[in-house]
């Protein structure tokens, strides 16, 4: 018979019948993320315009040499600070007659590295917070 | 706790949570290699003193007719250490408040001869 570890939520008997795996707050039956890093970067947008593309980037190399799992959010991004949006995100992108305006921001993953991007066109300037959590779960890409 | 550095600007451009690093954080980088500069922030254990406690050990009593040995459960008094951890700096308070979330680390940037955190003046 298999070992199980388990371990059921505050006030749950684990050998109560019929638990759903809500009750638990781990099961070994079932796979998990398995957590690596967390960090902060800060992508600085110094000018923005019309010109296109007007990207700007900063890296975080996290040496795991494959794509991993991993989850980032922006501050900044609906221009008011302290609110948190999940990345990819796009504030507006509409055009004018005369005048394009756009404010993205994205992190995508490489074997090597995190990106993290913020892209204005006759938008934001400044500093943008993102947040990120990367896993050591494989995206198998 | 590891900050990159922007060596020209002095700012921190970003930061790995922690205070204990494994060898796969310190193979990360944010930033330029060649523009950004890092500093990891040591903690260390201070000793607070000595408490007697009472501990329940495995005591080793004999072999069995096999040869395997056979232990007993007996309760010892020892003197163990009282310890706890905090950052290797000058600044240890000011990082634990930014641990903690009490102070934003974007309102600092680095003096990187003396490795110390300088607030950000407001314009």
């Amino acid at each position: 018979m298999p070992l199980i570890i388990a371990l059921t939520k505050p006030t749950i008997d684990i050998f109560t019948p019929g638990l759903s795996l809500d009750d638990f707050t781990y099961h070994s039956n079932f796979d998990t993320l398995k957590y690596h890093v967390s960090g902060q970067v800060t992508v600085n947008v110094p000018t923005t315009g019309s010109s296109s593309p007007n990207v700007f980037e900063e890296e975080v190399v996290h040496g795991l040499g494959y794509v991993p799992f991993f989850i980032a959010f922006v501050d900044r991004f609906a221009l008011a600070a302290g609110r948190y949006h999940l990345c990819p995100g796009q504030v507006a992108g509409f055009q004018f007659p005369d005048i394009e305006i756009g404010l993205e921001a994205s992190a995508y993953a490489d074997e090597d590295k995190i990106y993290f991007q913020v892209s204005s066109q006759n938008s934001a300037t400044g500093d943008f917070d993102f947040r990120y959590k990367i896993f050591r779960n494989d995206l198998g890409i | 706790m590891i900050l990159f550095v922007d060596k020209q600007t002095q700012k921190i451009i970003g930061k790995i949570d922690g205070r204990v690093h494994p060898d796969s954080h310190l193979k990360m980088w944010i930033g330029d290699k060649n523009t950004t500069e890092r500093i990891i922030v040591p903690w260390k254990a201070v000793v607070d003193g000595e408490e007697e406690v009472e501990q329940e050990i495995l005591q080793e009593v004999g072999k069995d007719m096999d040869g395997q040995s056979l232990y007993r459960k007996v309760k010892v008094k020892k003197k163990i250490q009282k310890k706890h951890w905090e950052p290797d700096s000058e600044q240890k308070e000011l990082i634990f408040d930014i641990e903690r979330q009490k102070k934003n680390l974007k309102d600092f940037k680095v003096d990187l001869k003396t490795k110390q955190l300088v607030p950000i003046k407001a314009k």
